[in-house]
């Protein structure tokens, strides 16, 4: 039987606040307000499709 | 509609991103970001999941134009050439017109080629008085699918419980 998954209401709000600030950040970046060296320093990896 | 009529793109390594130039003189700027969203709620690792960002780099109103939506399509087919790869978006009150672009994307995707074997699922979710308005893309045959998929139903169902 699959075990149900339970996630608890602070690791949902700390997930969805993590995604908005890296959405915010990814946009900066690409709007060129920061350089790629501050996004990785904010631990963002850009991925390239590429090379999945 | 004609499977040619979208603009030509380049992956642009130095930036991480695909671009192209709309009629308009338009630029689409969209990035792929590994995404920890399910695992950080899940508290696991699950690879795979990336966000999906889309910038267009003018404030213009731009006429409607199916060749920008054909061509956001094409980038996202090339992506899913990997079956467990999956998709998040978002889109937030704090930006003008959010849900306008959602529903944009929403158009985008009942329109699109992909949807036939890609799944997309809805999650309006509030937190601190922003209103997040997210999808999830993923591919039905995705070994990971279910479980993935309840994951981020349950992220919303945790928050949007009173």
């Amino acid at each position: 039987m699959e075990k149900k998954i339970k996630i608890s209401k602070e690791d949902a709000k700390k997930a969805m606040l993590k995604m908005l600030e890296t959405k915010r950040v990814v946009l900066s970046y690409a709007k060129g307000e920061i350089s790629q060296e501050e996004l990785t320093k904010k631990g963002i990896k850009l991925a390239n499709p590429l090379a999945l | 509609m004609p499977i040619h009529l979208h603009y030509n793109f380049v992956f642009d390594t130095l930036t991480n991103s695909y671009i192209f130039a709309t009629k308009n003189s338009i630029l689409y700027r969209i990035l792929f970001v590994a995404d920890s969203t399910l695992e950080t709620a899940a508290r696991k690792e699950i690879p795979n999941v990336f966000q999906l960002v889309i910038n267009k780099e003018s404030n213009e109103i731009e006429p409607y134009d199916p060749k920008v939506s054909r061509t956001v399509e094409i980038i996202i087919e090339h992506f899913f050439q990997n079956i467990q790869n999956s998709v998040l978006y978002i889109c937030d009150n704090e930006e003008e017109k959010a849900e306008t672009r959602y529903k944009i994307f929403d158009n985008w995707y009942k329109k699109s080629e992909f949807k036939k074997y890609v799944s997309k699922i809805n999650n309006i979710i509030e937190v601190d008085n922003i209103v997040m308005y997210t999808s999830f893309l993923i591919r039905n045959e995705n070994p990971d699918f279910n479980e993935l998929v309840e994951i981020y139903m349950q992220i919303g169902k945790s928050l949007n419980r009173k």
